[in-house]
């Protein structure tokens, strides 16, 4: 039975993940964006990953989809610009399917252990002490470098999105009063 | 171990019960407290012809909300305008699965082991919380969008921009409280608040965390977005009927999940005083169904004191100006909320 | 909490990254190439976890943690580009990014 739901979260990734890649608009892709990464949370519950499911909803669908919701409204492109010529080339599509199915191949017949199923997880898999004691003890130098990345980041999108006011000179206002 | 379907009937009657009181019986009786304070706070009555004292005017109002025609107006761009009520009330409702209002109980005798009074175990349940508050971002960015209307767009985007500003504060004011209590699970946040309640050492944090919600749930004195006077109702100018009591309702709903984790995070959840526990006055919480009862109402009686401080504080203070409002959440309460780890942490070592 | 072979889940995962980067090859706004980015990402993610369930490691997930941190900036870097483009040019397609300067 939770044989099935594996399959049912699974097609229904694949399905999403489709919808997110070939629709025309970009606010529909966002949309259905974010019931891809429910599904994946799903997933990480399903292998035993709990607090890796609740942090993948809180960053990538509460704040990295919110973020691009945001920018695709403020711009609020005419849908010329966002349906326009969006033909679909197939060639992409049906090269990676080709090789979607040669990498399906070779898993079958290079390893056949990697077809079983996988050994019981442990105790402490997933739990957030687990987590933070691998990550503190192991790689705290990678701790503080992502968090120096993120101050980078914040500084850049602040640098490039910043624009200058533009002073209207009063003589401007004037000129417009005497024209109207 | 328990036979699994007493378990399963269990967790069917929590469901049953947190749903018909958070949605059935909080919204309509948060209405009428908020009309009723609203008259009190304003030298006048409140609304008091539908039945006693105004009790029936919730009734009433729920039954003209659904009786409304369904308008769409014309030009609003469709699968959208639709959607966003759905989207604000899902994670209204999520949120409260894993809200556990009282002790673990074996409920007289019923169960072997104690059962949490919460719907989903989770061990990473106030994350979870965390995430649902930062899900309620797109209804109100899309409703603005999809209503076709300068105005709703100009409101959505300030209400969303506040509400992911202030998400980062109350986020950090959260981080603080998990490091005294050691633990994200909710109910052992609670348990370890048996002796000195989280108020104490962080009282710094819940000076960040009230604002913060406050401006989560566009409540004033942060509810510029929605502002009367100067945007018309904001975002959901263009819903009416029952598309309008869904954002009411999640908006209650709302506040109802963060009074609670406030409650559980700062006030001891159903802890009877500070220093003071339920077993030292002979009350059994955990094995009777009349300690569990009590313990449940005391958490029930503080979370109603903090819905009606929303209340208090929405009729006594004036609203603030949209970039005074942004000043705050990212120049004050955020320096301070990393302040406050600092301290939390320092109070952790060195005491 | 189910049974799967490791193989399934790689699956999955390659299948989502083939869909992600074969809409990133054919799409002209810029916005849904980032989209496109992320579907890549987040196949990643998942085998990343799958590999560390399967050694029953948290290395997998701390890796994990540091491809979120590392796609939550540069989408944001992306974005804050992409608002550029669209300042410059007034629309965001791909082709018409094609000047050094200007």
């Amino acid at each position: 039975m939770m044989d099935l739901a594996f399959y049912l979260v699974a097609g229904l990734m694949l399905l999403s993940a489709g919808l997110v890649a070939y629709r025309p608009k970009p606010l529909e892709s966002a949309l259905w964006l974010i019931l891809h990464f429910f599904l994946t949370s799903t997933l990480y519950v399903f292998l035993g990953a709990d607090f890796v499911a609740v942090v993948q909803l809180l960053v990538y669908a509460g704040a990295i989809v919110v973020l691009f919701t945001f920018v695709i409204l403020l711009l609020n492109l005419n849908p010329q610009e966002i349906s326009g010529g969006e033909s679909l080339r197939w060639t992409s599509t049906v090269l990676f399917l080709c090789a979607l199915g040669a990498v399906l191949f070779c898993l079958h017949i290079a390893s056949p252990s990697l077809l079983e199923k996988m050994p019981a997880a442990g105790p402490s898999f997933g739990s957030i002490e687990a987590f933070s004691r691998m990550m503190i003890q192991n790689y705290s130098w990678s701790f503080e470098i992502a968090g120096l990345l993120l101050l980078l980041a914040v500084v850049g999108v602040g640098l490039l999105a910043y624009r200058r006011p533009s002073h209207r000179k009063p003589k401007d206002l004037e000129n417009k009063r005497e024209a109207a | 171990m328990e036979d699994t379907t007493i378990l399963w009937l269990f967790l069917l009657g929590k469901i049953v019960l947190f749903f018909s009181v958070v949605f059935g019986m909080v919204a309509p009786i948060m209405i009428w407290v908020e009309r009723r304070v609203a008259g009190l706070v304003q030298d006048r009555y409140g609304p008091n012809r539908v039945g006693p004292f105004g009790l029936l005017q919730s009734l009433a109002d729920g039954i003209k909300l659904v009786l409304k025609e369904a308008l769409i107006p014309q030009g609003v761009r469709n699968p959208y305008y639709l959607l966003a009520p759905v989207l604000a009330v899902v994670p209204a409702a999520l949120s409260f699965a894993v809200i556990p209002f009282g002790p673990p109980t074996t409920l007289g005798g019923m169960f072997e082991t104690p059962q949490r009074l919460q719907i989903a175990n989770l061990n990473v349940g106030l994350i979870f919380v965390m995430t649902v508050t930062s899900l309620s971002v797109y209804s109100v960015a899309l409703a603005g969008w999809a209503s076709n209307n300068k105005f709703s767009v100009m409101g959505a985007l300030r209400a969303s921009a506040q509400m992911i500003s202030y998400e980062l504060a109350a986020g950090l004011a959260i981080v603080s409280v998990i490091l005294l209590s050691g633990s994200v699970d909710l109910v052992r946040i609670v348990e370890t608040q048996a002796g000195l309640w989280h108020i104490f050492p962080g009282f710094l944090a819940f000076l960040v965390f009230l604002p913060a919600i406050y401006a989560e749930t566009n409540r004033t004195p942060f509810d510029l977005p929605e502002a009367e006077a100067e945007l018309v109702v904001g975002y959901h100018t263009e819903y009416s009927g029952i598309k309008f009591g869904l954002f009411f309702l999640s908006e209650y709903s709302i506040m109802t999940t963060v009074s609670s984790t406030a409650v559980l995070l700062f006030f001891g959840g159903w802890n009877l005083l500070p220093g003071l526990s339920w077993a030292d006055i002979g009350i059994d919480i955990q094995n009777t169904i009349l300690g569990t009862l009590m313990a449940v109402s005391w958490f029930a009686a503080k979370v109603a004191f903090f819905l009606f401080l929303f209340v208090w504080v929405r009729w006594t203070l004036p609203r603030f100006r949209y970039d005074q409002l942004m000043g705050l959440g990212w120049k004050t309460l955020l320096p301070l909320a990393i302040f406050n780890i600092l301290i939390i942490a320092g109070f952790m070592v060195f005491a | 909490m189910v049974d799967v072979s490791i193989a399934q889940l790689l699956f999955v995962s390659f299948g989502i990254f083939c869909i992600g980067a074969s809409g990133f090859l054919i799409r002209k706004n810029a916005i849904s190439l980032l989209i496109c980015l992320e579907l890549m990402l987040n196949a990643v993610n998942i085998a990343f976890i799958s590999f560390s369930r399967f050694h029953n490691n948290e290395s997998g997930a701390v890796l994990y943690f540091f491809v979120i941190t590392v796609a939550a900036c540069e989408t944001a870097v992306g974005l804050a580009i992409i608002l550029n483009l669209f300042r410059l040019k007034k629309n965001i397609r791909i082709q018409e990014a094609n000047a050094l300067r200007g």
